[in-house]
């Protein structure tokens, strides 16, 4: 019974957590592409009448560090990051309590490097801190990265909690990247 | 405490840490973190993890990542492997083991416009395997040829991997796509002249199959035109500097979008499943690449390279020697753990050693220059970590798609392109000059 709930519970929170980070992660690759449309076309523009496109290049890479933070949290959901998977491959019950522990330190850098960002925007604010074109500021840009990266912070948690649950109900969890 | 204590250190809790199964990516973080502490204190370290990873995700080069990704997906989508591959097999398919010849050139040609090693063998695993088998080609002859094949993709521009080499070594990315031309082309002969000498050496492996006529040829070669156009927009582009690198990465992102659309080859399912897999690639690359900028942070404040390099230069060795033992290690390293994985974290210390003990032997190249061929060297050897035992994921991959074929039988079949891959690691150790030249020499 209680292996019953634990399990319809688990799903469903890797269920919402999964379709979440992936249509997140389609937004930013969307947003990345109507970027590729705007650099072909600023390159186009310089190299054919000489007459590039004001701002591309420095707006460019704000919007780019924003599509790209909404790869990560499906990275984590996806547990796509490369690992030395030697003790699992060894002992699978020691692994999976190795997974809790890797997937607990690697939750507090995220939530460390998520409230660094929200440091840097608010020094960012403070600052005043504008793009060199066309002089918009650019904290802006920073807290939605930083919003992302408290996503995937969060995102991270469910892995915790999942991993501690297959851990906890004796659950066999789905297979993953070796690596090793 | 001295330099190398700290670095040995430093190296011992990494591994510690990938033991514990923290993805490498965030062990380097947090060693790099934890030892620049131990330096300078929490105030300054703590900034590391915001300024790294600022600089990583606002990147213009390292935006050229996904893109490259996600030109891979539309090109893989649109099933372009197919038709590149039908069009070298109706030209050379008649000869002696000319489906692998087309399965060679096919990948080199795919590998343009494909960001990564594994979707090009795994491409010409559902594409060109079924065809060699029916045609009579031996098993280990087949997956040995698309496994080489799939390897030859990291050292053709635009590379995935040089780009994070690029990223992390401070090399110019362009110098390292210029460098690379005369090594894939030779890569290219050599894996070539493998495939004759089986097919002459098992000729029952390599059968002869029937010619094609000229009308079904240029028909195959028609369907391939729209690949032939993306490669020549993506190298013309940038090889000509009518394009920045981030600019030939969008070039190639769009056309390949635009290609698979107008080719009504795209449907919900598999583009969502390719942007899935490139936004997880690129999550993962860019966690990488900030791990490896925040480690190599805490090593260069150490001083730890500098100490490195002082202690090799006391080993009573020729600096070939040392180059050679460092390449020896590379591959018995790559035999337990992911390749690029094992660049990115010994960079920062192999690399100042490497520019230290490269300029006795070349003092008229620069620094600059002695970081894109160790970068052109260490691509060769991701390429044979890949098949070589006992980890060779393209190899595992291919045992995955036909898992009829035993794992020793594809080790078999690509022993010979191994040996292909040794020839040109010795020929590109030994003359740097295959990937200096094209770099110096290019005008502008």
């Amino acid at each position: 019974m209680y292996d019953h709930k634990l399990v319809q519970f688990l799903s469903r929170l890797e269920r919402v957590a999964l379709v979440s980070t992936r249509a997140l992660s389609v937004l930013g690759l969307i947003g990345l592409m109507v970027l590729a449309f705007i650099t072909l076309a600023n390159g186009l523009l310089r190299w054919a009448a000489n007459h590039p496109i004001a701002g591309v290049v420095d707006v460019g890479a704000l919007a780019v560090a924003i599509a790209v933070s909404c790869c990560i949290p499906i990275s984590m959901m996806e547990r796509s990051h490369i690992a030395f998977r030697l003790v699992s491959s060894m002992n699978p019950a020691v692994g999976r309590l190795l997974d809790v522990v890797a997937d607990i330190a690697v939750a507090i850098v995220l939530g460390l490097m998520a409230w660094q960002f929200w440091v840097y925007a608010g020094e960012l604010v403070l600052t005043g801190e504008r793009t060199y074109v066309l002089k918009i500021p650019v904290a802006p840009f920073w807290y939605a990265s930083d919003a992302i990266i408290w996503i995937a912070a969060a995102v991270q948690c469910v892995v915790v909690a999942l991993d501690l649950g297959y851990v906890l109900g004796g659950i066999q969890p789905p297979q993953r990247a070796d690596h090793s | 405490m001295s330099a190398l204590e700290i670095g040995g250190l430093g190296i011992g809790a990494l591994f510690l840490l990938m033991l514990l199964q923290v993805p490498i990516g965030f062990a380097m973080i947090i060693v790099g973190v934890l030892g620049f502490a131990m330096q300078a204190g929490w105030g300054p370290a703590i900034t590391l993890l915001v300024n790294e990873p600022t600089g990583v995700l606002s990147s213009a080069d390292l935006a050229t990542v996904p893109l490259f990704l996600l030109m891979g997906t539309f090109a893989s989508v649109a099933g372009f492997s197919t038709d590149i591959y039908n069009a070298a097999a109706a030209c050379f398919g008649h000869r002696r083991g000319g489906l692998a010849y087309a399965t060679m050139g096919g990948s080199a040609a795919f590998g343009v416009v494909c960001g990564s090693s594994t979707a090009t063998a795994a491409m010409f695993a559902r594409v060109a395997l079924p065809e060699m088998l029916r045609r009579g080609y031996s098993p280990a002859f087949s997956t040995g040829t698309i496994a080489a094949g799939g390897t030859l993709k990291s050292l053709i521009p635009p590379s995935i991997v040089m780009i994070l080499y690029c990223i992390v070594s401070k090399a110019f990315i362009l110098d390292l796509f210029r460098a690379a031309i005369l090594p894939a082309i030779v890569a290219i002969s050599v894996n070539l002249i493998a495939i004759a000498l089986m097919a002459q050496l098992d000729p029952k492996s390599a059968p002869v199959g029937e010619r094609m006529p000229w009308s079904e040829r240029w028909s195959a070669i028609r369907a391939a035109a729209p690949v032939i156009l993306l490669m020549v927009a993506v190298f013309g582009g940038l090889y000509s500097g009518i394009f920045t690198v981030t600019e030939a990465a969008s070039v190639a992102a769009v056309l390949s979008l635009l290609f698979a659309l107008a080719r009504r080859r795209l449907n919900w399912a598999t583009l969502f499943q390719g942007l899935r897999e490139s936004a997880a690639a690129t999550g993962m690359i860019y966690v990488m690449i900030m791990g490896a900028l925040i480690f190599t942070y805490f090593l260069n404040l150490a001083r730890v390279p500098e100490g490195f390099v002082g202690w090799i230069s006391h080993l009573d060795m020729p600096p070939l020697a040392i180059i050679a033992a460092l390449l020896v290690a590379y591959l018995i390293l790559g035999a337990v753990f992911d390749e690029i994985s094992a660049m990115l974290i010994t960079l920062p210390l192999v690399l100042p050693v490497v520019q230290k003990l490269a300029q006795t032997m070349m003092p008229d190249v620069s620094p600059d220059m002695i970081a894109v061929w160790w970068g052109i060297i260490n691509v060769v050897i991701i390429e044979l970590g890949m098949i070589i035992p006992p980890i060779g994921i393209i190899v595992f991959i291919l045992h995955g798609l036909a898992p009829q074929i035993a794992i020793r039988t594809i080790y078999r079949g690509v022993a010979p392109f191994i040996v292909a891959d040794l020839v040109l690691l010795a020929l590109l150790t030994l003359f740097p000059m295959l990937s200096l030249w094209l770099p110096s020499a290019w005008p502008g």
